[in-house]
């Protein structure tokens, strides 16, 4: 289980551009996260339906807790945890599709009410639209990920990257003009 | 589109910027003029233009659905010995999770099945989830998703583990199945069957739409889904909408906050007809009209955007699918989805078969009006009495409610009583309009509806027919139809019950007492005495209704001492206060005409004055008054006869009035007063009006009849009157009852003894009238003793004949009688 205060260290360590810092942060981050979410399970008496983006913000409260953090720690923990979460549906995703692949009873896909079929591929192909983004044009794919997996509102992201809420939304725009025109169109 | 290299990346993603920081007709400007300086790049600008108009949502909601289920799983979420994988979906109430069992249920998957936070506010959230339960425990249909695991969470909410279902939605699987509607119909029925197996265990499914009903992948069946809002059919409805319905597939009784029953469940049947045949919803759409109903399937497809997909996805063609939908299948779905829910089909089963008969190109019922329809119309037409109706309804209610008390201790018949009751109620539902209606006429034309139904509907339920035509049975005896009556109750008794099933036990009593009430006596005392030993191992405290009637049926056949046997087997505790007056009375009257007048005096006596703490039940103080009457007269207490029988009467009129059977017996009381006071004319005429009017409403043939001819060839033999014809009715009657011998046949003889004019008839008389008395009665019998001191004396050479000793023997032998 992490310290806060040692991802505060790895945080800054990540700033400076010590090598390996931020992929040794992936980690620490994504089991932060999980531990947060098992407590609001708890707190929520196990019912398994968290909300994603309190749970972020409840690990930066953690943080903020433990020492007084930068604009830039700041905006650098919630790009973390943005990508972690993108990650974490990807990781989804294609455990899935494996389970999907592996035979047996679960070979087929469960059809159920609420969703298509193939949610799950629109998923898969939504998240790897973000990663090609984010080779081309990693600026934009971040600002897509605050907004879209982190759950920040536009002004929160315009005050993080110090930019107007106008130029947030543009941006937003864009990103999605990219994502849907890849991923489903 | 697939993404550009670099380079042409940087290329679009800067004109897209630029783009989409200008507005109207400037942004239009701008790339018309790029695209005119790069052709190769203006496909994908374009295709980026219009996503960037797209919903934002249709990239947020697949992310953030992923994002909750994935950290839900990484964070380890799971109920009881359920790891839960994967979020399949949520309703209003609940949400569902595909999960994994450990433990006891290792390699099992199940739907995972929970109320949502937001319901936790519910406080009816936790019963209703306990009761679906139960229910779905109770359910064993291959058609209907069983429930395998539930447990309640750490914070007492509740969670089930049902069958996990590997199908597709039924609307779906036949479009993408491209299914002909034939085959369509075929699935419905089986819908239709697998909600009737459902009725038959209790449950009302409540929601069913396609959503609920799956077809499986793997060897296609219907699986019926989610019975989160199922509920009892003996539930208590609130009169308000419920907030657990579908919307758009509600009943109209669900909008309107009715009484929910299997009804609900075949309007949503007719509904899922209606979306499977036509490929339109129904309920939505230019054509509905709240007030008339939803629109007809040919009006919904004539009004839908893509008929040629519609009947595409049916192999057929827009004519050829209209043609179908206005036929006899327009016809199904609207009696299925009638506005009055007692003019839908009667079950599920009945929409079953008529979809059958579709398949078959057979007439199908919901062509001809439906029983409840026609019910209504001949209601209407007839314009029936409320008062006959509420009687049935009373009649019916009354019988339930015993068998509810008696089935009370076996779930099983509990179950089937709040079945049965909510079958009636319904019936009577049928009869609404009448409660508008006036003047009087026999509510027969229900009865035998409600027996039609339950011979069809119950077939296969034999408790449940029994009830219904135990019912059927009661509401004919009380309307002194006794014959319809015996033919419920044979046929009732001809369902394979067990002989020891409690329903068995009331319905050979209920045939005991209602061929005792018919006069057929040796016939009620086999029904009765075959209930008699079950009766006493169930064991109802308290009740001695069998026993009691039992002994009745044993007195009027003049089996004094086996009826004080069976008394004395059923003396009821102390403590017991009204059984014990009841068991006081009769036994103080059984040893009345057993001879021992002294102890019935005692019996009668504490009767009297145990009546007079049951405050008001001036009916229980009428009858003890009825039996001490007769004690006086046979012990010639004048006085106290008539007071005893003048109160009673009294009593008697004001409870049933001038002209009925029971006045008739205090009536007969009264005669027998003014006998003893030397009336004998009011004497007469009171007799006659008895068995000219009060008891010509009982069964020809009863003992009342032949007691009351009796007593009159008695005051007549005084006054000179037609003995003979009195006593040859009589004892026509009393051979019949009691083919060995009825004690009071020995009246007939004694009295023809008295007028005889030659000896030897005399003494032949009085022959036949000691042996039955001595028979019945044993030789210790006052009249016995008295009967035989007198043929003593005939036989001594005392005259057999004449006016003196008449007048002598008679008052003696009045009195003993």
């Amino acid at each position: 289980m992490p310290e806060a205060h040692d991802l505060h260290d790895r945080l800054h360590a990540a700033q400076q551009r010590k090598p390996g810092a931020l992929d040794q942060l992936l980690p620490l981050v994504y089991d932060e996260l999980r531990l947060l979410a098992r407590k609001q399970l708890q707190r929520l008496g196990g019912t398994p339906t968290l909300n994603a983006t309190a749970l972020v913000h409840e690990v930066y409260e953690r943080l903020a807790r433990q020492r007084t953090l930068s604009l830039d720690d700041e905006r650098h923990f919630y790009r973390l945890c943005a990508r972690v979460m993108r990650q974490i549906v990807i990781d989804h995703v294609r455990e899935r599709n494996a389970l999907k692949r592996g035979g047996g009873e679960m070979a087929v896909a469960f059809v159920d009410a609420s969703d298509g079929s193939n949610a799950l591929d629109g998923v898969l192909r939504i998240s790897e639209a973000l990663e090609q983004l984010a080779t081309l044009d990693p600026a934009l794919a971040e600002t897509a990920e605050l907004a879209w997996l982190a759950g920040l509102s536009g002004t929160e992201i315009a005050r993080l990257q110090e930019q107007t809420v106008r130029q947030v939304q543009r941006d937003l725009q864009r990103a999605k003009a990219w994502v849907i025109a890849a991923a489903l169109q | 589109m697939t993404w550009p290299d670099p380079a042409r990346f940087a290329a679009i993603n800067s004109a897209l910027d630029s783009a989409l920081g200008l507005e109207g007709a400037a942004r239009l400007d701008f790339v018309a003029r790029w695209c005119q300086a790069r052709p190769d790049l203006a496909a994908p600008l374009q295709a980026l233009l219009l996503a960037a108009e797209e919903d934002e949502t249709r990239l947020t909601t697949p992310l953030t659905g992923a994002l909750i289920e994935a950290m839900s799983i990484a964070a380890g979420a799971r109920l009881g010995d359920w790891q839960l994988l994967k979020r399949l979906g949520q309703g209003g109430m609940a949400e569902v999770w595909l999960a994994r069992g450990e433990g006891a249920h290792q390699d099992q998957h199940a739907a995972v099945k929970r109320p949502l936070l937001a319901s936790s506010t519910d406080q009816n959230a936790p019963e209703r989830f306990a009761a679906e339960r139960r229910r779905l425990a109770a359910l064993a249909d291959a058609r209907i998703a069983r429930l395998i695991d539930s447990g309640v969470d750490t914070q007492g909410q509740p969670w089930f583990a049902m069958e996990y279902v590997d199908g597709e939605r039924i609307d779906q699987y036949c479009d993408t199945h491209a299914l002909p509607l034939v085959e369509r119909v075929r699935w419905l029925r089986e819908v239709a069957l697998a909600v009737h197996s459902a009725h038959q265990a209790l449950v009302v499914h409540r929601d069913l739409k396609p959503a609920n009903v799956l077809i499986t992948r793997i060897n296609p069946q219907v699986k019926l889904l989610d019975f989160g809002i199922a509920k009892d059919l003996n539930a208590e409805e609130a009169p308000t909408l419920d907030p657990a319905l579908t919307p758009q597939y509600a009943s109209p009784e669900q909008w309107l906050g009715g009484p929910i029953t299997i009804a609900s469940d075949i309007y949503q049947l007719g509904l899922l007809l209606f979306e499977l045949a036509s490929g339109c919803r129904p309920g939505v759409g230019p054509c509905y009209d709240a007030e008339r109903g939803p629109p007809s399937m040919a009006q919904a497809l004539a009004a839908a955007a893509e008929p040629a997909i519609i009947s595409a996805r049916r192999a057929t063609t827009p004519q050829a699918l209209m043609t179908a939908l206005r036929g006899d299948l327009a016809a199904i779905v609207a009696y299925a989805t009638a506005r009055e829910p007692g003019r839908r089909y009667p079950s599920a089963a009945a929409l079953a078969d008529d979809l059958v008969a579709w398949i078959e190109g057979l007439p199908v019922r919901a062509r001809t009006p439906s029983v409840g329809y026609r019910l209504g119309r001949f209601f209407r037409r007839h314009a029936l009495a409320s008062s006959l109706v509420a009687l049935l309804i009373v009649v019916a209610a009354t019988a339930l409610t015993l068998y509810v008390q008696q089935a009370h201790r076996l779930a099983d018949e509990a179950r089937a009583s709040v079945q049965v009751q909510a079958y009636l109620i319904n019936l009577l539902r049928q009869a609404d309009p009448l409660f508008s209606g006036k003047p009087d006429l026999a509510p027969g034309p229900l009865l035998e509806a409600s027996l039609v139904l339950a011979r069809r509907e119950l077939a296969e339920q034999p408790a449940l027919l029994a009830v219904v035509l135990q019912v059927g049975a009661d509401a004919h005896i009380r309307r002194a139809d006794f014959t319809t009556g015996t033919q419920l109750l044979t046929e009732a008794l001809a369902l394979p019950l067990a002989p020891g099933n409690s329903k068995r036990v009331q319905l050979l009593a209920r045939m005991g007492q209602s061929l005792h009430y018919q006069a057929r006596y040796a016939e009620a005392e086999h029904y009765l005495r075959a209930a008699l030993p079950h009766w006493q191992r169930l064991g109802v405290a308290g009740n001695l209704s069998v026993p009691l009637a039992l002994v009745d049926v044993l007195h009027s056949r003049g089996d004094y001492n086996a009826a004080l046997q069976i008394l004395d087997d059923f003396e009821p505790a102390a403590d017991k206060k009204f059984a014990r007056f009841v068991w006081q009375r009769d036994r103080g009257t059984l040893l009345r005409d057993a001879g021992r007048h002294g102890e019935s005096l005692e019996h009668l006596q504490a009767a009297l004055v145990t009546s007079g703490s049951f405050a008001g039940d001036l009916a229980s103080r009428s009858t003890v008054l009825l039996a001490l009457a007769r004690l006086y007269a046979l012990t010639g207490d004048t006085a106290a006869c008539l007071q005893a029988a003048s109160a009673g009467a009294e009593i008697a009129r004001s409870i049933y009035g001038e002209h009925q059977a029971v006045p008739g017996m205090f009536r007969h009381n009264q005669a027998l007063a003014a006998e003893l006071s030397g009336r004998h004319a009011e004497a007469e005429a009171l007799l006659t009006t008895v068995l000219a009017r009060d008891y010509a409403m009982v069964a020809p043939g009863n003992v009342l009849i032949a007691y009351a001819q009796l007593d009159r060839a008695w005051n007549r033999a005084r006054t000179g009157g037609d003995v003979e014809s009195d006593l040859r009715a009589a004892a026509r009657t009393l051979a019949a009852v009691t083919p060995s011998g009825h004690p009071r046949l020995s009246e007939v003889h004694l009295l023809r003894a008295l007028l005889a004019t030659d000896r030897q008839l005399a003494e032949s008389e009085l022959a036949q009238a000691l042996a039955v008395r001595s028979n019945g009665l044993g030789s210790d019998h006052l009249l016995t003793r008295e009967a035989a001191a007198w043929r003593s004396q005939v036989r001594a050479g005392a005259p057999a004949g004449g006016k003196t000793l008449l007048a002598q023997r008679i008052t003696g032998l009045a009195r003993a009688r």
